[in-house]
């Protein structure tokens, strides 16, 4: 295990760099002056001169390759630079993002998981059953339905008909007790799971049908196993590995998802932040949520890629790889 | 490929033409058709709908702003009064446009990218798959929303990002296809026989990765009309004076929140039948040609 996380670990190296260098592609290839973003309105009343102090010290007169230099160095030492809007520290901002983003990602696998399997399992073991049916097409329509209309869909239904749940933000103005956090997270946490959990359920369930065909889960039938070791010893352990795999892969799905969940919901999280630095040209901003988000997809792969190893007795007790 | 399974599935009928029989198994495939007759039935709406309903899609009508659906207005009208049926069909036809010509710029880069990695000697292949990785941990939302920040919004930028940010499936396919290839007899025979790179490329490697290849392309387009709709959704997609499927949801918000559910509910289902029908085919293919694989999500 220990070869194996080494050799994981140095897999990661190329990818930090190329992200870092592709989140500071992006914002350096983008038109637009960032000067004139900065100063706001007033940017066609400055002289020359002031125009160039401004660039100066925002450092936008050196080579690129100093540039992208500056930029990895502050990024190291934790500065991710002010925002060009209001001036405030990207890193605050980021960071109070980054906690309501896992918030929502956290929770939404969490309940993804928990359903899929279930339903998946549901519907694997009772093959061509109308359980099995309803399961997939529901996982079908799932795959098929755009997160932000769905979003729209529940709002209209629980916010704006029944008016149970708040349509947006994370808590209540002067009210930030546990309940109201929790009204709060169920409808874009509803929208997630719901719009993200299609080929999940698809995967569990396919998978769940071949390990049941397999020879040792006939074999530890045979040997009159209880039906909860066969499951929780022989089927799961086996047939949950692959998926765990794709969920790291499709992380970055599951993170897009929450983006645009939170732009709906008005939830304060990188999402949210990061449309807002999209639609304001605000590269510093957008720079450090592009690298952020890279790492938090780079995580969350290397997370499912741990649980995977983990459950894999091969690679467990270091004859893998 | 093809052959091989009809051989195993019976040994002693030789099949007259694989592709028929492909054909015919499709034909028996009931939700594959399903999806099949749905995208037609789009199709057809989209092309010859606009002229059917007889509203002009960019009339506006003051007298009837967010009217509910009435028999003037069959699916009612938007903020601007806008007939919301028309404006749907003619909706279908930037969406479906935009889903295919994207997908179709995908697929040629990702093949390209694919099938060169695949090829590759190992010092180029290796920082080749490192790159794909690295891209891979973006959210794809994320990098179309950032080329799409920046300059006017047009149509076929739209569809130049849309194709740019999603290459990156099918080039794994490609790469691993090709890869597999590269070990079967009949390609180690052309390279000895001296066939030409291009050769290979054309004659022995794209035919036979063609059946995987259309269920990546067919999902690949759905989830494009998803991208786009969610773009404009954002209003920074298609141009607003456009009607797409997305721009019809962009005000979706306030919409939803004085209660004319009409705007928001159709186009919706529209975006969401036919990324159905599009996946729908692409698990149908999938079946036909790898019946083991039946239940993999993509």
């Amino acid at each position: 295990m220990g070869h194996y996380l080494i050799i994981r670990m140095v897999g990661i190296v190329p990818q930090l760099f190329l992200i870092s260098l592709l989140a500071f592609a992006i914002m350096k290839a983008a038109p637009g002056d960032p000067v004139a973003a900065l100063v706001g309105g007033s940017a066609e009343f400055m002289s020359e001169a002031d125009h160039q102090r401004v660039a100066h010290n925002l450092g936008l007169d050196r080579s690129l390759i100093v540039q992208y230099g500056m930029w990895v160095n502050n990024v190291l030492q934790g500065d991710l630079g002010r925002s060009l809007k209001d001036g405030r520290e990207i890193r605050s901002m980021l960071f109070e993002g980054l906690a309501a983003t896992l918030i929502l990602v956290g929770c939404a696998w969490g309940v993804i998981a928990l359903m899929a399997v279930s339903a998946g399992y549901w519907a694997g073991s009772r093959r061509r059953s109308w359980v099995d049916y309803i399961v997939s097409a529901c996982a079908l329509v799932s795959f098929a339905t755009p997160t932000f209309w769905m979003g729209l869909i529940l709002i209209l239904v629980f916010s704006v008909e029944l008016d149970l749940f708040p349509s947006a933000g994370q808590t209540s103005l002067g009210d930030a007790s546990f309940v109201d956090q929790l009204q709060h997270l169920v409808l874009p946490l509803l929208t997630i799971v719901l719009t993200q959990i299609g080929p999940y359920i698809r995967l569990v369930r396919g998978s769940i049908q071949d390990t049941l065909l397999s020879d040792f889960m006939r074999a530890a039938r045979a040997r009159g196993l209880t039906k909860s070791t066969v499951v929780w010893r022989y089927l799961f352990p086996n047939a949950l590995t692959p998926c765990i795999t794709w969920a790291g892969f499709s992380f970055p799905l599951l993170v897009g998802g929450t983006f645009i969940v939170e732009w709906v919901f008005g939830w304060p999280g990188m999402g949210r932040l990061f449309l807002q630095a999209a639609m304001g040209r605000n590269y510093p901003l957008l720079m450090a949520a592009v690298l952020i988000t890279g790492l938090l997809v780079i995580a969350g792969n290397l997370f499912a890629d741990l649980l995977v190893a983990w459950l894999n007795p091969k690679l467990r007790r270091g004859y893998g790889r | 490929m093809a052959v091989e399974r009809v051989l195993e599935l019976d040994m002693d009928r030789v099949p007259a033409n694989p592709r028929t029989e492909i054909v015919t198994a499709f034909f028996r495939h009931r939700t594959a058709m399903a999806g099949l007759f749905g995208l037609i039935a789009l199709i057809v709406l989209s092309t010859l709908g606009p002229s059917v309903v007889g509203h002009d899609p960019t009339a506006t009508d003051i007298l009837a702003i967010y009217a509910s659906p009435s028999s003037s207005h069959l699916l009612g009208t938007d903020q601007l009064g806008r007939d919301l049926l028309t404006r749907l069909l003619y909706g279908g036809r930037v969406s479906l446009l935009v889903g295919l010509m994207a997908t179709l710029m995908a697929t040629v880069i990702g093949c390209a990218y694919g099938v060169f990695s695949g090829m590759a000697p190992k010092w180029l292949e290796y920082p080749m798959m490192q790159l794909l990785d690295a891209l891979h941990a973006i959210p794809v939302i994320l990098l179309v929303i950032v080329s799409e920040v920046f300059g006017e919004s047009s149509l076929i930028k739209m569809v130049l990002v849309i194709g740019l940010a999603s290459w990156m499936g099918i080039a794994r396919m490609a790469r691993t296809e090709c890869r597999r290839l590269m070990e079967a007899d009949f390609v180690k025979g052309a390279i000895v026989a001296g066939a030409s790179p291009t050769r290979l490329v054309f004659r022995h490697l794209l035919p036979n990765m063609f059946a995987p290849l259309i269920v990546v392309v067919t999902v690949g387009i759905g989830q494009a009309i998803l991208l786009e709709s969610t773009l404009s959704f954002l209003n920074l997609g298609v141009p607003t004076t456009v009607p797409s499927w997305g721009n019809l949801l962009g005000n979706g918000m306030s919409s939803v929140l004085g209660g004319a559910w009409w705007t928001v509910l159709f186009p919706g289902i529209m975006i969401v039948l036919t990324v159905l029908s599009m996946n729908l085919v692409g698990d149908g293919l999938r079946d036909l040609i790898d019946p083991k694989n039946r239940s993999i999500g993509s």
